[in-house]
């Protein structure tokens, strides 16, 4: 009895410790969202901790559309889906190679892969900044015929950043899946590519799914690098553009509200409606590595 | 710096026949002899970086990039939110630049040219340069005393505060001259349960202003100017007294300085929650109401060693710079910046922002009450600062000296702070 009594005042006090900090994180977005709803004449009267006199869409009208917000959703799309689809080939197919093929560099190669991900971006964007001056690209992409301040530059970077967990999660992954399946195609006389695109990527499927979930809000919300390797305002994705709502001098905060919830927006609706892939991609591969 | 306003507005009438300006001119010549009208064009394609993302200012690039075009510029614009811009202007300028774009007039000018990253524009000076006074001549060379930039607008600092509340207290805003008496006018406030000075340094550069003023009052504009572009150690003892002079109305500043934006506290002037506030004229644009932007005013900021009066005030010029990249397409490029210091432009943007400011002698005074305040702010003054961070070393600015600062309004000791920000000074690469 005495012991059950107390689990159950730890269990109440484990909730009210939960419960707070539930809410010191979910504060501030639904404050953002609050006074997004609000037009600024009222906020800077009353200040921002205040009942509303006014609430409406306005300021989500403006960011949208007065502000043109939805043209670097666009930029978005066009940046973050193909990283995310070269990301998955490239990695399932070293992947596919590291995990079913031994030889003499495989662990190595699966380092080296890893590894790349140790290095934080802050260290390594002055190098690639100049790198990217002297790659020359074709006028089609890129005026100045270099590969800084281009899309296909962001494209690039992102795969690269990426490439290396990608593949660490699907040759975990892989290793899971029993080697009979592998074997028993080499005995029905599949080739390297039949082997892979025929064998490996189905069994791939629902490890690519979750993990194209979370590298989709990976490098959605990338700010970094759009930052540092694009220079024309036009081209930037919504992170870096969700700055453009802010002056020299002025800013409306609540139109800025307006404008983060909805660049937010797209990370909680797949968060929301591929929870599970979203999960599962965190956990993937790590049963058994 | 000292003659820019001393013949200004008198010459307007003089020069009004060439009013079209030299942008016509020289319009002309960059097409000079081109029979097609594509190849004009061509000549006349221009790219430019703007780093003026404030709704107002969007308004005020659309009305001078429309009169461009219709003087036969092609102008690729590449607009860049204003903080953005600033804080990669590094790179921005080592990359691929566009030919043209929106700088400042000062250290931070001429810092970019001395590392050859602009380019030189004697030439369109020679065209433009009878528009311009000699302060602003001095104000758009670099220190190798080539001309780089092209001044189109200003706007001083000044202690803002509002007549209606002044009144009400029964304070006479004209008769704060001196320190004691902006410490007697503080008091006032306070008693009557009033924020005397609304004071906010989350950005970290809100508080630069007050520095300068305090700093060039207490030891002389000279003495600013060389602490500022490190002649002068921070460890000299006259930079105690300023940061000492500042602890003296500290009790009348905000207390939550460093939780609010200069904004945040222009909020307190908007609701007469407070009395003063030592800020740009810029934060006139925060206050919607006519009414209140009506009531808003401006004093020039107390003496406070009689030796050097009121003599300085900071009024930083805002303008245009010509990239590396512009040598490559120069004739175009010269053009745009001959246009940009020409009449044209400024009346065209003037018809949208009538309270604007301009470098342009040829332009008409101002009309509205407050901008005309201003422009006799900065006549009656002798020495004009540029501000803190565009008077020294960008990277001094920030983030070295804005947390300097944000120490000190916290409360931290002065003479640690002063030393550690000669040790930071010292420990910067060669400029």
């Amino acid at each position: 009895m005495v012991t059950g009594k107390k689990s159950k005042t730890g269990e109440r006090i484990a909730i009210a410790i939960l419960g707070f900090f539930s809410l010191a994180w979910v504060f501030p977005i639904f404050f953002t969202v609050y006074e997004s709803f609000r037009p600024y004449n009222d906020t800077t009267k009353d200040g921002y901790v205040s009942l509303p006199k006014h609430f409406n869409f306005d300021n989500y009208w403006n960011a949208l559309i007065q502000s043109g917000m939805w043209r670097y959703f666009i930029n978005s799309v066009e940046v973050a889906v193909p990283a995310v689809l070269i990301t998955l080939f490239l990695a399932s197919m070293v992947a596919f190679v590291v995990s079913r093929y031994s030889f003499k560099f495989n662990i190595a190669l699966l380092m080296i892969f890893t590894a790349g991900n140790l290095l934080p971006p802050q260290l390594i964007f002055i190098p690639i900044f100049r790198l990217y001056l002297h790659i020359w690209v074709p006028t089609i992409i890129n005026e100045n015929n270099v590969l800084y301040d281009t899309q296909l530059g962001l494209i690039l970077i992102h795969v690269a950043i990426q490439i290396g967990f990608a593949t660490f999660v699907l040759s975990n992954y892989l290793r899971t899946i029993p080697k009979e399946i592998s074997e028993s195609a080499l005995v029905d006389g599949a080739s390297v590519w039949a082997h892979y695109f025929r064998v490996i990527l189905p069994l791939l499927r629902p490890a690519l799914a979750s993990l194209g979930v979370l590298m989709t809000t990976w490098i959605y919300n990338d700010f970094f690098w759009a930052v540092v390797l694009l220079k024309s305002g036009s081209k930037r994705p919504i992170t870096a553009a969700l700055s453009n709502l802010q002056g020299e001098f002025f800013t409306d905060f609540n139109l800025l509200a307006a404008g983060a919830v909805l660049a937010l927006l797209p990370t909680l609706i797949v968060f929301f409606v591929l929870r599970r892939q979203f999960v599962a991609g965190l956990t993937i591969g790590s049963t058994k590595g | 710096m000292s003659e820019i306003f001393e013949d200004g507005i008198s010459r307007r009438s003089v020069i009004k026949g060439s009013i079209a300006g030299a942008g016509a001119l020289a319009v002309g010549g960059a097409i000079g002899g081109a029979t097609e009208a594509n190849a004009a064009t061509r000549a006349l394609t221009v790219s430019l970086g703007s780093n003026q993302s404030d709704p107002a200012a969007v308004k005020n690039d659309n009305a001078w990039l429309a009169a461009a075009k219709a003087a036969g510029f092609n102008i690729k614009l590449n607009r860049v939110d204003h903080n953005t811009f600033q804080n990669q202007i590094n790179q921005y300028l080592q990359g691929t630049p566009d030919n043209v774009f929106n700088w400042f007039a000062g250290y931070r000018m001429q810092f970019f040219a001395s590392k050859g990253l602009t380019t030189s524009i004697n030439d369109v000076w020679a065209k433009i340069g009878s528009q311009f006074t000699a302060g602003y001549k001095n104000a758009s060379k670099g220190l190798d005393g080539k001309y780089y930039f092209v001044p189109t607008g200003w706007y001083p600092w000044a202690v803002l505060y509002r007549k209606s509340v002044f009144a009400a207290a029964g304070v006479d805003a004209s008769k704060i001259i001196t320190w004691a008496d902006f410490i007697a006018a503080c008091k006032v406030f306070q008693a009557k349960g009033i924020t005397p000075i609304a004071f906010g340094d989350k950005g970290g550069w809100e508080a630069m202003g007050t520095f300068d003023f305090i700093n060039f009052r207490t030891n002389g504009f000279k003495f600013h100017m060389d602490l500022t572009a490190g002649r002068v150690k921070w460890t000299d003892p006259r930079v105690q007294k300023t940061f000492n002079n500042w602890k003296s109305i500290f009790p009348y500043q905000s207390k939550n300085a460093l939780d609010m934006n200069w904004d945040d506290a222009t909020a307190l002037l908007i609701n007469k929650k407070a009395a003063m506030q030592v800020m740009g004229a810029f934060a006139a644009g925060n206050f919607k109401d006519p009414a209140d932007l009506a009531d808003l005013a401006l004093f020039p900021f107390p003496q406070i060693d009689p030796a050097y009066g009121r003599e300085a005030v900071e009024a930083p010029i805002d303008g245009y710079l010509l990239s590396k990249s512009a040598a490559k397409n120069a004739s175009a490029s010269k053009a745009l910046a001959a246009f940009i210091g020409s009449t044209a432009y400024a009346s065209a943007i003037a018809k949208v922002s009538p309270t604007a400011l301009w470098a342009n002698s040829n332009m008409p005074k101002p009309t509205d009450p407050f901008a005309r305040q201003q422009v006799e702010l900065v006549q009656s003054c002798k020495y004009i600062a540029q501000f803190f961070d565009r008077d020294s070393r960008p990277d001094f600015a920030s983030p070295i000296f804005s947390n300097a600062l944000q120490k000190f309004i916290a409360g931290g000791d002065s003479v640690a702070i002063a030393k550690d920000l000669q040790a930071q000074w010292d420990a910067l690469p060669p400029a």
